[in-house]
């Protein structure tokens, strides 16, 4: 079957479900497939239904969803309790098209041709079900539970049908793998070390809150565009007077409108930081108070291991009223912020001192020269952030594609620390994500005591099946994700890793270019044919989803598909009723405090559990062992990397050996026409976007002799994708630009170019970190 | 009659289409009928890049040419100011399309009849808000209604027919940068 979708055919397929409409204004449009929602309730059997849409932009907007005898015909923003928290989007305005779409799968099918060469037969549900939970007892038996891997990514933030709910319990019930994360995920970790808390906690001051910034620096963040209802806070803040910042080496949307933007070369972002960190040292900008009293800076560090100097578990201070070595948490004391000192014949310098240190060589001239920015933005980015208060720092995952993006993460929460940028109303801390903080992320739940899946960073899993080593994976359960277009290193996949796989099931809604390298395939109930609680994201409620209509054709939520497959090998018992299963995950003592159970959320539908407004470390304490802002980071003290370090990444660089070769970084980055891969295929979305294309800026192609719209070729030594080029200002020379989640290409495709390299310590995609040519063909 | 008309804050707009793609969401339209459209303007200037997203649809002009040249009558002004295209009468003469500076009427192919945007009347009339501006995420897109509110808004966009011609309900608030830029005469061309 082909991935590619014919509007002429949608619309066909669309007048056969056509409803007559003999009233009022709307007759006009009676022949089309549906008729508008009137205004006013009509007559006929209607009713408003309000829901949530949750793919991974995480802004869970509350949809109210207008059901004309039987069919969706409306959608709207839902009221929510804060009416500043009212949104939806251009994506979440075609969940109709979505729904109703005839490429939708519609009945589980198996395999009958090769994998990949598109030749399906329809099997029942009952079929599909044995078959899977027959050949999973038989790997089972042969390998051990291990010979599965659940793989999931962040295609729905359902509880029970979800990527980070329902595919965890039922991965800890098989006892399989389950390989999940490595997206997003390093420049949080260096981010969220320093606070002490997990990498996607809600360690930020709510969206809401960020309307009293002064300063906004939005790092690698095409706001605008991917987090489309989180702009109007930070414009607020700006019509307010706030000075925005957009640090991005793409002239995007989001950057069109900052006050200054650092148009900085791909991965250079460290640098940039570290120049910013230089100037608020030098010039005596650093938030002296802040600094000394609530983090780790006056720490005393050993110069022999680089550890902090302890008495028992506690770093020590230099106290300059007695001289000596105390506590740092002793009353009375005035530590000292900088200096060498000798305790009990042990050199030791503070943590703020050896920051010094570390930035002394990044002033503004140095990094002008790597970054490609003048030295007065570094000079004035740092002095408004740090004079400019309240300000902060919102990240982005754009700087989170390269190798060190981690080192980033660091720099930008001591950039925040020393500038006393914490716990403010008016602060950003990096990005507001509310649904995973270990309050309201019910780890009981997920993992009932009986239960252990094991974990594997998804950016392992194609070492792990192709050594079979640790785990000797031969079957894929893929759900919540369009797997083959959103990792990277494509023909590795398809070349090691299937050939190593007895069976691959993959679940979901269309035939993207995952399905088509399936056995088994299992059409997914849509966002509004199940019921369930839905992860909050970036907003401070618990929020519930409605079934709007009833799964169309044979499709089925998750959640049912779990329990279909573990009821057949005898572990039915852990997939419950819905009603059971969403009051269980409930059951946190901060929602006990609150009053909130099923049946209250069940009636109100999005309850704020979350103080209003949400501003984290007030009290100054942090969840570190000290209760201080660590920025030094004791545990990379082996790999030099304790306070932040400019690092070139692997390939984007110039000191990389590809770089002769190779001289452009590939950049695919999320546009507004799509989450990730979803919505690909929705005809009105491609209607404004219809087709793939490199953006290069004019000057590059016209190198290569290239014109406006001709057809090239984007290649490199692990692959090649074949597409048109667009010429394209915004796009700086030395890059090329190619939205990422498409489906498909005229010819290979562009996760082909992208490679599955790791640091050890964030096993995170690095896909900008990316080196390619491209040709005329 | 009350003075209804669509403002657009250029400063605010990013350019996302959900104004777009709630109309066609709502009436469920067919391909490339869209009544209300993002244009996305490029120019390079010796600053750089600039990237104007102008979001229009019909402006339910105060002298409506639509109305004017339509042999039929298929055109109607309410006395609210909302311009009505009465499809049944229309046989896709096409002269609307041809007279309208701003593109408003669209020809569908299916039907072979003209279309457009009719305000959201049957909302306005239950006092809601026209589902491009609910679905407008950056309160970009606004109604006013009643001259007092104008004060800070202009009605002139370079590239853009003169208002005086059909008396648009239509006007724009600029800021910062843009306003300078746009301050240029002829700078965009013409776009439409």
């Amino acid at each position: 079957m082909s991935g590619r979708i014919s509007r002429r055919t949608f619309l066909k397929g669309a007048a056969v479900l056509a409803a007559t409409s003999g009233v009022s204004w709307s007759a006009t449009k009676a022949y089309r497939w549906l008729s508008p929602a009137e205004a006013a309730p009509l007559a006929r059997e209607e009713k408003v239904v309000r829901t949530v849409c949750s793919p991974n932009c995480w802004q869970t907007c509350n949809h109210l969803v207008t059901v004309r005898e039987g069919k969706v015909v409306k959608i709207a923003p839902a009221p929510m309790p804060d009416p500043e928290y009212n949104r939806i989007c251009l994506r979440g305005l075609t969940h109709i098209q979505r729904l109703y779409h005839p490429d939708r799968l519609k009945y589980p099918m198996r395999r009958i041709g090769e994998r990949g060469e598109g030749k399906w037969e329809r099997i029942s549900w009952d079929e599909a079900l044995d078959f899977i939970a027959g050949k999973f007892k038989e790997l089972r038996d042969k390998y051990g539970p291990q010979a599965i891997a659940v793989v999931h990514q962040s295609g729905n933030y359902g509880l029970l049908n979800g990527g980070y709910g329902g595919a965890y319990r039922f991965a800890g019930v098989l006892e399989s793998v389950l390989a999940s994360g490595s997206v997003d995920q390093a420049v949080s970790i260096g981010f969220s070390s320093a606070l002490g808390t997990g990498i996607f906690d809600a360690y930020c001051n709510e969206c809401a809150d960020w309307v009293n910034a002064r300063t906004i620096i939005l790092w690698g963040s095409a706001c605008a565009e991917s987090q489309i209802n989180e702009w109007h806070f930070i414009w607020e803040a700006v019509e307010k007077g706030a000075h925005l910042v957009v640090i991005d080496p793409i002239y995007t949307t989001t950057a069109q409108k900052a006050h200054t933007w650092v148009n900085l070369r791909p991965g250079t972002d460290i640098a940039f930081a570290l120049g910013m960190l230089h100037v608020i040292i030098t010039r005596g900008l650093v938030d002296k108070e802040f600094t000394l009293n609530k983090t780790c800076a006056p720490f005393l560090v050993r110069e022999d291991n680089r550890l902090f100097l302890r008495q028992g578990e506690k770093p020590l201070v230099w106290d300059t009223r007695s001289g000596r070595a105390v506590p740092y948490d002793t009353p009375d004391i005035v530590p000292a912020l900088e200096g060498q000192f000798e305790v009990n014949g042990v050199k030791c310098t503070t943590a703020f001192s050896r920051l010094k240190t570390v930035v002394q060589d990044y002033n503004p001239a140095k990094v002008a020269e790597i970054t490609g920015v003048s030295p007065e933005v570094v000079v004035k980015v740092a002095t408004l952030l740090a004079t400019n208060r309240p300000g902060g720092i919102k990240f982005g995952f754009g700087a989170d594609r390269y190798h060190h993006a981690d080192l980033l993460g660091q720099a930008m929460i001591t950039l925040l620390g020393l500038t006393g940028n914490i716990g403010k109303s008016g602060n950003i801390l990096g990005m507001f994500f509310a649904g995973f903080d270990p309050m309201v992320y019910n780890v009981n739940w997920l993992l009932p005591r009986g239960t252990s899946p094991k974990m594997l960073p998804l950016i392992q899993l194609q070492d792990t099946v192709i050594r079979q080593n640790p785990y000797p994976i031969k079957a894929f359960y893929i759900t919540c994700s369009n797997l083959l277009v959103q990792t990277s290193d494509r023909n590795r996949w398809l070349r090691e890793v299937w050939p190593k796989l007895e069976l691959v099931v993959a679940v979901d809604q269309f035939f993207n270019n995952t399905l088509n390298y399936a056995d088994i395939i299992l059409p997914a109930a849509h966002y509004y044919e199940t019921e369930e609680i839905v992860l909050s994201g970036d907003v401070p409620y618990v929020l519930y989803r409605q079934k709007v209509i009833e799964p169309l054709w044979e499709a089925r939520p998750d959640w049912e598909i779990y329990r279909g497959i573990a009821s057949r090998l005898g572990l039915g018992q852990y997939f419950g009723s819905i009603e059971e299963e969403c009051a269980k995950w409930l059951d946190m003592p901060l929602m006990r405090q609150q009053g909130i159970d099923y049946q209250r959320l069940k009636k109100e539908q999005a309850i704020r559990f979350l103080p209003k407004p949400y501003i984290p470390w007030q009290d100054g304490k942090f969840k570190t062992p000290t209760g201080r802002l660590e920025f030094y980071l004791e545990k990379k003290v082996p790999q030099g990397e304790e306070l932040p370090v400019f690092k070139w990444p692997l390939e984007a660089g110039p000191d990389s050996p590809q770089a002769a070769k190779y001289p452009l970084i590939l950049i695919t980055r999320h546009e507004k026409f799509r989450v990730h891969s979803q919505y690909e295929n929705q005809p009105w979305l491609r209607e404004i976007n219809p087709e793939p294309f490199v953006d290069l800026n004019p000057q590059e192609a016209r190198k290569r002799g290239i014109g406006d719209g001709d057809l090239v070729e984007v290649f490199n030594d692990r692959g090649h994708v074949t597409l048109r080029c667009r010429y394209n200002e915004a796009i700086p020379p030395g890059v090329a630009h190619i939205q990422q989640g498409w489906w498909f290409y005229r010819d290979g495709h562009h996760q082909e170019l992208t490679h599955a390299r790791y640091k050890e310590n964030t096993l995170n995609y690095s896909f900008f970190d990316v080196r390619v040519e491209v040709k005329k063909v | 009659m009350r003075n209804r008309v669509f403002l657009l804050d250029i400063t605010r707009c990013i350019g996302c289409r959900s104004c777009e793609l709630a109309c066609k969401s709502e009436y469920h339209l067919a391909e490339g009928q869209s009544f209300r459209r993002v244009y996305e303007l490029e120019w390079l200037t010796p600053e750089g890049l600039v990237v104007l997203y102008l979001s229009l649809a019909c402006n339910h002009c105060e002298h409506p040419e639509c109305f004017r040249v339509c042999p039929h009558r298929t055109y109607r002004k309410r006395r609210d100011g909302v311009v009505i295209h009465e499809a049944g009468r229309c046989d896709g003469c096409g002269r609307c399309v041809q007279a309208c500076p701003y593109k408003a009427p669209q020809f569908d192919q299916e039907r072979g009849k003209v279309d457009k945007c009719h305000f959201c009347y049957a909302r306005l009339d239950a006092g809601l808000l026209p589902v491009c501006v609910e679905a407008c995420p950056t309160g970009a897109l606004n109604l006013r209604e009643g001259e007092e509110n104008l004060a800070d808004t202009v009605d002139k966009i370079p590239g853009l027919p003169d208002p005086i011609l059909t008396g648009p309900s239509l006007r724009f608030r600029l800021s910062g940068r843009l306003k300078h830029l746009l301050n240029r005469p002829n700078i965009l061309g013409s776009f439409l």
